[in-house]
């Protein structure tokens, strides 16, 4: 059965733009909006407060404060939606953000799907057909053709595995209900033990699904940044000055970091993954070499390249052929950055960076000179590649998560009603159940999955 | 004996129902008690209700059809209680919600029972006669030509023709166009349809080889026994008294599949002779070895046709081989070596007309007043089909009255999910119920039949008042019941004693209600005071039922008010998809084709995408806004 918008349901999902400004808002629209948000907030009773007013507080998960917030109310018809309306504007940390969204579907919100406001907002005669209408189509288009490309980009083949995910509960479901259906031929249904392994194996396989669409690892798994460049340029300073601390070994000696080193950091509200490498230059060393190698690889899996130049070091021609040729082998964009600008004093390295064709940043990693203007760089050239990083990606991305929780809830209960030796017939209504929400995600219907499965595999016949 | 008309004359019906088999009868004997003037035309008067393949009524999800087609006042229930001779609930083993009673039949018996009960219908006339033609004013039926000449004027037209449409039958590569063994084909109806702009199809079905009783050695096959006693299909049946008989399971090896496998370059099949569809479900013996090829034995029922009658039906063995492969093969089998075949077994080839192009009531959509029923519409089975003429033939009477149509929804029954399924999926092969079809399966079940629909019944005047009024008794019984389950508590010592050793001790007392979840506690054996023994067995097992598996139930009762939902948002019949941009082409051409009443049905119709649906659903609710801003307007003008 399909959900188009349940108005039984009270919708959740954040209502601002990723990755920009300090404030995000986190909506919240249906009947139970101000009951759900007053059980997580401390501050006023939310369920009295006069519409159309904004009360400060914190949102707590356990009474642990997950952030102080600003929660906006709302009362129907005069709202956005022409629901009962909660709005919490709290700090844009995707973590936080995260928190306080995952909190609120726990207390019977359930995760809006892309333009689900607006949809309630038409339907409610609040805005006219032409965005509705656009909107719709968003709302099962995703579902139905599948996850979109950038999500796919992001978390590497989801689809794929949600389809062999629901495949399996196909066979699961199918085998059940040919016991029910066909008892009378002698066709060999799984023993109990085995279901139970069947369905412990579904929970882990959706519990790894699950942990994919962990939010932060939105970030985590696609904003990289790899730290390139010659010997001791003083790449690790710079990553250490990022940072804050000295978690990269440091010494006077080029070729110190083999290994690559990753480390998460926080700019402008964003987590990006910088990777340290080791020390590029023309080498035989086999030991080197290889962290040349993988140096390269970690530039093919990156969104952004620092190239960092010592502006002390001067450089022979063939060196500098050599630096221009891996520039010039780098799809990703560069930025050129000019380190040590403190104790430069000869200007010929620093115009042949400039010379080299790629934005330049001129900075001191150690003494935190010019990171201010290259971290701005960096988010401008990030926020441009953007594009594939809309909102509802983020939106239909947790709303995923939501429905693959459900889906755990529906194979934990299965698989303990195999343990207590429950019938097929009960078993396969939360089976079936679970079908219908992987059915949100690929926007396929379910019973005749399970006919043509149990036709094709199974010899019936009368 | 009964009346049968030869005059040669115009004569005036109400309702003619076409064919005699299990469509026609519930549709006849449903138009006739609902006061409309029947006839019922069929090509031979001996052969009403003769079961053309298996022997038997009911089975798994077809025996809860049956029990709602009892439960509205059909005629199929009281049929088999008569004429029943193995009674089996299959599905023990598993929980109620899947069992389904089976009876087999004598099967002249239950063609004589059926003739017999509609000789006895005031308002119902039996015409021997061949429909070969329709006859229409504009868009509407007035009635049928017969091919001797006469026409029968009606006002309204049902045809339940079953297999015999344009019937071919096939038995290797020799073919003979027949509707059933032995008998003509029906020819000029699919013509006249087609005329109309109907669609239609062409559907296989197989039938296995009869064999002598005498020829066979029971001693190889185990035996299967019946229940005893037989538990009756129908509310108003008593007890059965009849006599009843064993079945013997055979099994077939590689001998028979080598036999078999030799006449596939003769197979109708194969060849590619028949191109029509035969179902998934119930392929010949040829299909199970060639798809199956590593099973090494196929099970075999040995079915009697009756108590005196020599004939055994072969179940399982569904073929249209040549008539030498099929001695051949049947030879191989253990106990079947000096097998007489009395009639081989063969497939028929028939026209069906794809059942998108009928409205709920089964009331065609090109022509007013006719209506089709049973096999004709792409079913297999005969529940199926009696279900369906039931459903045509009340609504063809109330249609009649001018009173509002009969229509169950896939909550309230079987025949519900089964109507909605014909008229909103594309059929390609025969359709036959599954339990699995219905969503709502732990509602739909054989033993609360009569508490879902017994009250249609009685409003349809097609159930009587005794049989009624027992099921208003049993109703009764259940309320006192689930008070008494929620309520009374029994005290740690009696409970201990009683089931010391089969459940764990309780510390405090307990209510009925919550031991019962526990498998081995059944509530017959927890009533012990003494008014207790007044309540019906029925009642006992309804409530304990609803105790043991009452999570399900109110989950269940969840997704049921989602769904009403949806079917209670009602499509206008003039709306127009076409004006609607964004709808998906195929959606736009399956959606005008079916013209769903309500959302719920729209997102059933294969090809409507839930993009198409939210679309729907945008457009359904601006009309309405501009409907009531309208009348707004209006007022406040005025």
């Amino acid at each position: 059965m399909t959900k188009l918008t349940d108005f039984g349901q009270t919708i959740i999902a954040l209502a601002t733009a990723l990755g920009t400004g300090s404030i995000a808002v986190v909506r919240l629209s249906g009947k139970e909006a101000r009951h759900i948000v007053n059980q997580n907030f401390v501050g006023t009773d939310i369920t009295r407060a006069k519409p159309n007013t904004i009360h400060y507080g914190s949102i707590v998960d356990d009474r642990i404060v997950i952030d102080e917030v600003l929660v906006s109310i709302f009362q129907e018809p005069n709202s956005y939606t022409g629901e009962n309306v909660v709005e919490i504007s709290c700090h844009a940390n995707p973590i936080i953000i995260d928190r306080i969204i995952s909190r609120m579907i726990r207390s019977g919100a359930s995760h809006a799907k892309p333009g689900e406001f607006t949809l309630r907002a038409f339907i409610n005669g609040k805005i006219d057909l032409a965005q509705a209408e656009a909107v719709a189509s968003l709302i099962s288009a995703k579902s139905a053709s599948g996850l979109s490309q950038a999500i796919n980009q992001l978390q590497g083949g989801l689809s794929d595995k949600i389809n062999r995910l629901r495949m399996t509960i196909v066979d699961l479901v199918s085998l059940m209900e040919i016991d029910l259906d066909f008892s009378e031929e002698n066709i060999e249904i799984a023993a109990p033990e085995k279901l139970v392994e069947d369905f412990q194996d579904l929970i882990s396989e959706t519990n790894h699904l699950i942990e994919s669409y962990n939010y932060a690892k939105l970030f985590d798994g696609s904003l990289k940044i790899a730290l390139i460049g010659p010997p001791n340029a003083g790449k690790s300073t710079l990553l250490n000055s990022f940072l804050g601390e000295e978690r990269a070994i440091t010494s006077e000696r080029p070729g110190t970091t083999r290994d690559t080193i990753h480390e998460n950091i926080l700019i402008d509200n964003t987590w990006i993954k910088l990777v340290d490498t080791a020390g590029l230059r023309d080498t035989r060393n086999r030991l080197e070499l290889e962290g040349i190698n993988r140096a390269h690889a970690q530039v093919s899996e990156s969104d952004l390249v620092l190239y960092v130049v010592d502006l002390t070091a001067t450089f022979s021609a063939r060196e500098k052929q050599y630096i221009q040729n891996t520039l010039n082998g780098i799809k990703q964009n560069i930025i050129v950055v000019g380190n040590k600008i403190d104790i430069a004093t000869n200007k010929h390295t620093l115009s042949f960076i400039t010379s080299l064709g790629f934005p330049v940043a001129e900075i001191s990693a150690r003494n935190k000179t010019g990171l201010t203007q290259l971290k701005k760089q960096i988010m401008d050239i990030i926020a441009s590649g953007f594009e594939t990083f809309k909102d509802e990606t983020v939106i239909t991305s947790l709303r995923h998560r939501d429905i693959l929780s459900r889906v755990k809830e529906n194979l934990y209960r299965a698989k303990k009603m195999v343990e207590n030796n429950t019938g097929f017939e009960c078993i396969a209504i939360d089976l079936r159940a679970a079908l219908d929400h992987l059915g949100e995600i690929t926007g396929e219907t379910v019973a005749d999955d399970i006919l043509n499965r149990i036709f094709s595999g199974f010899c019936i016949g009368k | 004996m009964f009346h049968v008309e030869h005059a040669m004359s115009l004569v005036d019906f109400d309702i003619v129902v076409v064919g005699g088999g299990h469509a026609g009868i519930e549709a006849a004997s449903a138009s006739a008690r609902m006061g409309q003037r029947t006839a019922l035309i069929t090509m031979d008067p001996e052969k009403i209700g003769l079961m053309s393949c298996n022997p038997a009524i009911g089975g798994l999800a077809k025996g809860q059809l049956v029990r709602e087609i009892d439960a509205l006042g059909g005629e199929m229930g009281r049929i088999i209680d008569i004429a029943g001779i193995h009674f089996k609930m299959l599905n023990k083993s598993k929980g109620p919600a899947v069992w389904s009673p089976r009876a087999q039949a004598d099967r002249k018996l239950y063609a004589r029972v059926a003739r017999e009960r509609l000789s006895h219908l005031v308002n119902l006339k039996i015409i021997r006669g061949q429909v070969n033609g329709l006859v229409y004013t504009r868009d509407r039926i007035c009635g049928v030509r017969l091919d001797d000449g006469r026409e029968i004027v009606s006002s309204v037209v049902i045809i339940t023709t079953g297999t015999f449409l344009n019937g071919v039958i096939h038995i290797g590569l020799s073919q003979m166009r027949s509707g059933r063994a032995g008998e003509k084909p029906a020819t000029g109806i699919t013509e006249a349809l087609i005329e109309n702009g109907f669609k239609s199809g062409r559907l296989k079905t197989g039938t296995p080889p009869r064999l002598h009783r005498d020829s066979i050695d029971f001693n190889q096959f185990e035996t299967q026994e019946p229940d005893i006693p037989p538990k009756p299909f129908s509310f108003a049946t008593g007890e059965i008294k009849r006599h009843q008989v064993n079945c013997h399971i055979a099994y077939t090896n590689s001998k028979t599949h080598h036999a078999l496998q030799e006449g596939f370059n003769e197979s109708p099949l194969f060849t590619g002779r028949i191109r029509a569809t035969g179902p998934r479900y119930c392929p010949s013996i040829e299909d199970k070895i060639h798809r199956f090829s590593d099973k090494p034995r196929h099970q075999l029922f040995l079915e009697p046709e009756g108590y005196s009658d020599p004939e055994i039906y072969l179940n399982g063995f569904s073929t249209s081989l040549p008539e030498r492969v099929q001695i051949k093969a049947i030879h191989t089998v253990r106990g079947l070596e000096k097998a007489e075949i009395v009639r081989l077994g063969y497939a028929v080839e028939y026209d069906f007309f794809p059942p998108h192009q009928l409205h709920f009531t089964l009331e065609t959509k090109r022509i007013q007043n006719l209506y089709l029923a049973g096999q004709i519409c792409g079913t297999s089975g005969y529940e199926e089909a009696a279900a369906q003429g039931l459903v045509a033939g009340i609504n063809a009477a109330l249609k009649l009255r001018n009173d509002p149509p009969f229509h169950l929804d896939r909550s309230e029954a079987y025949i519900g999910v089964m109507i909605d399924d014909l008229i909103n999926k594309s059929t390609l092969e025969p359709y036959r119920m599954f339990t699995s079809r219905a969503e709502f399966r732990l509602q739909l079940r054989q033993d609360n039949a009569d508490l879902r629909l017994a009250d249609r019944g009685k409003q349809l005047d097609l159930l009587e008042s005794p049989v009624y009024d027992k099921i208003l008794q049993k109703r009764q019984h259940i309320a006192e019941l689930e008070k008494i389950v929620q309520e009374r508590k029994i005290k740690p010592a009696e409970f201990n004693k009683k089931y010391a050793g089969k459940s764990t001790n309780i510390k405090q007392p307990a209510t009925l209600f919550n031991l019962l979840k526990r498998p081995e506690v059944h509530l017959k054996d927890l009533l012990y005071k003494p008014d207790d023994h007044d309540f019906m067995p029925a009642a006992i097992d309804e409530v304990e039922f609803n105790a043991k598996y009452e999570g399900y139930i109110s989950r269940n009762r969840d997704m049921i008010n989602r769904f009403k939902q949806y079917e209670a948002k009602n499509i206008p019949a003039d709306f127009d998809y076409r004006t609607i941009k964004a709808l998906s082409a195929e959606a736009i051409e399956k959606l005008v084709n079916i013209r769903p009443v309500s959302l719920g049905q729209a997102s059933r119709i294969s090809g409507v995408t839930p993009a198409d649906l939210s679309i729907l659903l945008i457009h359904l609710e601006r009309r309405k806004y501009q409907k009531s801003k309208v009348s707004r307007e209006t007022f406040s003008v005025s």
